[in-house]
């Protein structure tokens, strides 16, 4: 039988009691934190070490019922990420948040990749650090408009006039490297 | 906003897609970390249970543990690192010591602790640094925090040395025992030799830092409770199916004594997949506390207890034990490093739902001998191995590394004596992919046990135990409602109507009740029909003094067995004993009022019904319901849950609530029962049997 998955909060209910449930949430999530992470990142094995950490407190936080059902869990799991992303960063201080990706070896380089990725990459090496954390937010975590918004204190017009500036920031360039 | 383009063209559209989202975790990766949370969510949850008191109705549960059971404390472990602390050292030669909070130490001689507390305060936060424990092991921080706000975030923690180093912490936890305070600790690496001075810095702490200076020294004589030497070979059990239990390490005081006991396991990888407990008997069957006083910070595998002082001429047995059945432990082997013990699966480039596929394939693992027998494709993502053994297996873990497979269960045993196990995928495989084993569950069957004669109790002190214990807490006042809700008040009225006459003391009382129940699939507690048998003492003022609860199975066998004593409770089925901090309260069959109160408070339905009840007696059934705001559809289940409730029937002439029934309500608005309880029997007595007498004589209360 093909089940209808309920919503988050409705998932995070009954992971107080219900293994189940949590492995829900778990399924549903895990590739986005990790593809964020990846991102951030730039090391599967940091990458791996830091999804286990989220995951980890997001459990206790929902056992100890830290988590309150306000239809913001995925942005609650996200800032989980980002809080230990900063606590690995204060654990290499040398490591810099711009410079990690740049010690670190980079999984996009181990890839062969396609002219177009190449040149996303450096376009998108050119965004501020605000609108490349929108990107990845938005296409690797897979965060909806409203989520974004609520991970980052803005409203939801705010992030979507971003997203749209952004996009059509890289549009315009993406078209004139076309040229 | 609505005209907005957020397309993009096509071929930026691919590289964004390819750049952000082709990356998956590894599926080694994902399942091990599945089965990871499920099993840390197992010990929260089973921490949460309290298994200690084992009140069968949902309404009675909340109403006793107010009346009764401990103060509700959160407790948050957070794991910052892998490298787990493996508790004590061991070092013969050097003498080991107990430190109350820390554990043990390994040696006394060279612990450090801190020279006095040292208070901070910023904004609204007040930090109290209690205790510091260091020792070669590690630095151990004990805080009292006060003014918190009630959303915190995450806080972080280094000690700086006077030579400037910086050493974050390995692992936290927080107990948070009032709505603005919390007890802290951290656990640090341990120091450089000697250190004794030292900064403590908390990033973020209710909003706020902290950089405290602390002062260490060493630990003078009469800090530290000295262990006996120790008695390796005799303290500790058989090894039976790879199991082995140890007491550690003991520390007698003239008022108590202190002890370590641990499991040990023959394999790597192998660990007990449940909570444990131990009981400590006499030759007389006396049965003395073992009040578990495991700091959070230690790991699964050893816990620490404290029980009576003891004269000398005890003949102790300390016995392992874990719920329900003490001679079959669930243990597991983790094999998720060895890549060799697979076969290769071929689903077809289209299976359909229901497909089924007879396989033949022998795995072996750690000794243990598989065979694949079937596969079926039990939804569009989910495919279901069996397998047969020879040996007593429970549950196989699995996992590929295809990188479409998302999770994986850990396996449920067949009715043929085989098991099965579930690997889920992003969509099945169109082709060929390896099927491994990373871990296998089975139950080590034995005894293990432990004889042990203990030294006599230090400083000659009196180490007679006693029997009772007096209330030293006010009576438990019930609350007045607040309600004018006629129902509400028609209820309490018939319940104290009902109660009177059981108030009044000195007295026992008897009382019985079964319950049917309606449990989900692989649910398999509570038991389908269980018989709670109680006998109760009041004194002369009504309020309970000792309790003896049992639960039965249909055919009369005891499942668990509690005994209460004033304040402190043992349960003889699990071992968990302790004191619950209850206050003495009166007993009560009043299980609906607070219900009814909650139900109005969250705005709950309550509906009152009068009918004949099955023995001809008018009877009123309340019925109270409480709306979700969403659907729920849990896995296995036809229809989405939208509430859930309560039903009871009250006879009206002697206030009785007769029966009581919980039952969710589905889609279509009919309810589904989950369980049914009701009353066969209560009745105020001179005394009890004998043998509920022998019962709690048995108990020898610290």
């Amino acid at each position: 039988m093909i089940q209808t998955l309920p919503n988050d909060d409705t998932l995070v209910e009954n992971a107080r009691h219900d293994p189940d449930a949590f492995a829900a949430l778990y399924q549903r999530y895990l590739t986005p934190i990790y593809r964020y992470l990846l991102v951030r990142l730039g090391n599967p094995q940091d990458a791996e070490d830091i999804t286990s950490k989220v995951f980890t407190e997001a459990l206790e936080g929902i056992v100890h019922q830290r988590y309150r059902e306000n239809g913001n869990f995925a942005a609650w799991l996200f800032t989980i990420a980002r809080r230990r992303l900063i606590d690995l960063y204060r654990q290499r201080p040398a490591v810099l948040l711009e410079e990690a990706a740049l010690l670190d070896p980079d999984p996009f380089d181990q890839i062969q990749f396609s002219d177009n990725k190449t040149r996303l990459k450096e376009l998108l090496s050119q965004l501020d650090e605000d609108k490349q954390e929108l990107m990845r937010l938005r296409f690797a975590g897979g965060l909806s408009f409203a989520e974004i918004a609520a991970l980052e204190g803005k409203s939801e017009a705010a992030v979507k006039m971003m997203t749209y500036r952004t996009i059509q920031w890289l549009r315009e360039n993406w078209e004139a490297k076309n040229v | 906003m609505s005209d907005m383009d957020l397309t993009l063209p096509q071929e930026l559209d691919t590289a964004i897609t390819e750049y952000y989202a082709t990356l998956e975790p590894s599926s080694s990766f994902a399942a091990r970390l599945e089965q990871e949370l499920r099993q840390r969510q197992g010990v929260l949850l089973q921490h949460k249970a309290n298994s200690r008191f084992h009140f069968s109705w949902s309404g009675r549960r909340e109403i006793m543990q107010t009346l009764r059971a401990r103060p509700i404390l959160a407790v948050i472990v957070v794991l910052l690192a892998l490298s787990l602390l493996t508790g004590v050292a061991y070092a013969l030669g050097r003498l080991t010591g107990f430190i109350p909070g820390f554990g043990f130490t390994s040696d006394i001689q060279s612990v450090y602790l801190l020279s006095e507390p040292v208070e901070a305060i910023s904004g609204d936060v007040t930090l109290s640094v209690d205790q510091a424990v260091s020792d070669e092991s590690k630095l151990w921080v004990n805080l009292t925090v006060t003014g918190l706000p009630e959303e915190q975030d995450f806080s972080q923690a280094f000690v700086y040395l006077s030579n400037g180093e910086k050493i974050p912490f390995q692992m936290s936890s927080s107990m948070i025992s009032d709505p603005d305070g919390a007890n802290l600790t951290y656990i640090f690496p341990s120091l450089p030799s000697a250190t004794s001075d030292l900064i403590l810095y908390i990033e973020n702490l209710g909003g706020q830092n902290f950089s405290v200076p602390m002062q260490l020294r060493l630990a003078k004589p009469g800090e530290i409770l000295p262990s006996e030497p120790e008695q390796s070979e005799q303290l500790r059990s058989e090894t039976q199916d790879g199991v082995t239990m140890v007491l550690d390490h003991i520390a007698p005081a003239s008022d108590k004594t202190v002890f370590q006991i641990s499991l040990h396991f023959d394999q790597p990888g192998m660990s007990l997949n449940n909570d444990w407990n131990v009981f400590l008997t006499d030759h007389n069957g006396a049965i003395y506390p073992a009040i578990d006083i495991t700091p959070d910070t230690m790991d699964g595998n050893a816990k620490i207890f404290q029980t009576s002082p003891f004269s000398g001429n005890e003949q102790l047995t300390v016995s392992l034990n874990v719920f329900p059945n003490a001679k079959e432990l669930p243990v597991s082997i983790d094999f998720s490093m060895d890549d060799a013990n697979g076969f290769l699966f071929d689903p077809g480039s289209d299976p359909a739902v229901g497909q089924i596929w007879t396989l033949d394939d022998v795995i072996q693992i750690g000794g243990f001998t598989l065979r694949a027998t079937r596969a079926s494709l039990v939804s569009t993502t989910e495919l279901l191995f069996e397998f047969e053994t020879a040996e007593n297996l429970t549950g196989v873990m699995l996992y590929t590394p295809d990188p479409l497979v998302r999770g994986a269960g850990g396996g449920i045993p067949l009715a043929n004596g085989g098991v099965s196990s579930g690997m889920r995928f992003e969509k099945i495989p169109s082709q060929p992919f390896e099927v491994r084993v990373t871990r296998v569950y089975y139950s080590a069957h034995g005894s293990w046990e432990i004889k042990w004669q203990p030294s006599a109790a230090p400083q000659g002190a009196a180490v007679q135990p006693t029997v009772t214990s007096a209330p030293t807490q006010p009576p438990y006042a019930t609350p007045t409602l607040a309600s004018t809700n006629p129902v509400l008040l028609e209820v309490q009225r018939l319940a104290q109507q009902f109660d009177a006459p059981f108030q009044e003391g000195p007295a026992w009382i008897h009382v019985v009740t079964e319950r049917t129940s309606n449990p989900r699939s692989g649910q398999t507690y509570p038991l389908p029909y269980l018989i709670s048998e109680q006998w109760i003492e009041t004194d002369a003022n009504g309020y309970v003094i000792r309790s003896v609860w049992m639960d039965k199975d249909a055919n009369g066998n005891t499942i668990q067995l509690t005994a209460t004593i004033g304040d402190y409770s043992v349960n003889f089925t699990t071992g968990d004993a302790g004191f619950n901090n209850g206050q003495p309260y009166r007993f009560s069959a009043d299980i609906l009022t607070r219900d009814l109160e909650r139900a109005e408070q969250y705005g709950g339905s309550v509906t009152r019904e009068e009918i004949t009840c099955d023995d001809g007696q008018a009877c009123i059934v309340i019925t109270s319901v409480e709306s979700f705001s969403q659907p729920t559809l849990l896995a296995g289940e036809a229809q989405a849950f939208v509430g859930s409730g309560n039903k009871v029937w009250i006879d009206l002439a002697t206030g009785q609530q007769i029966q009581f029934q919980a039952f969710w309500r589905l889609e279509d608005g009919t309810n589904r029962v989950e369980s049914t309880e009701r009353y066969l029997l209560i009745e105020k007595v001179t005394f009890p049997p004998q043998e509920i007498l022998d019962v709690v004589a048995k108990v020898i209360v610290p």
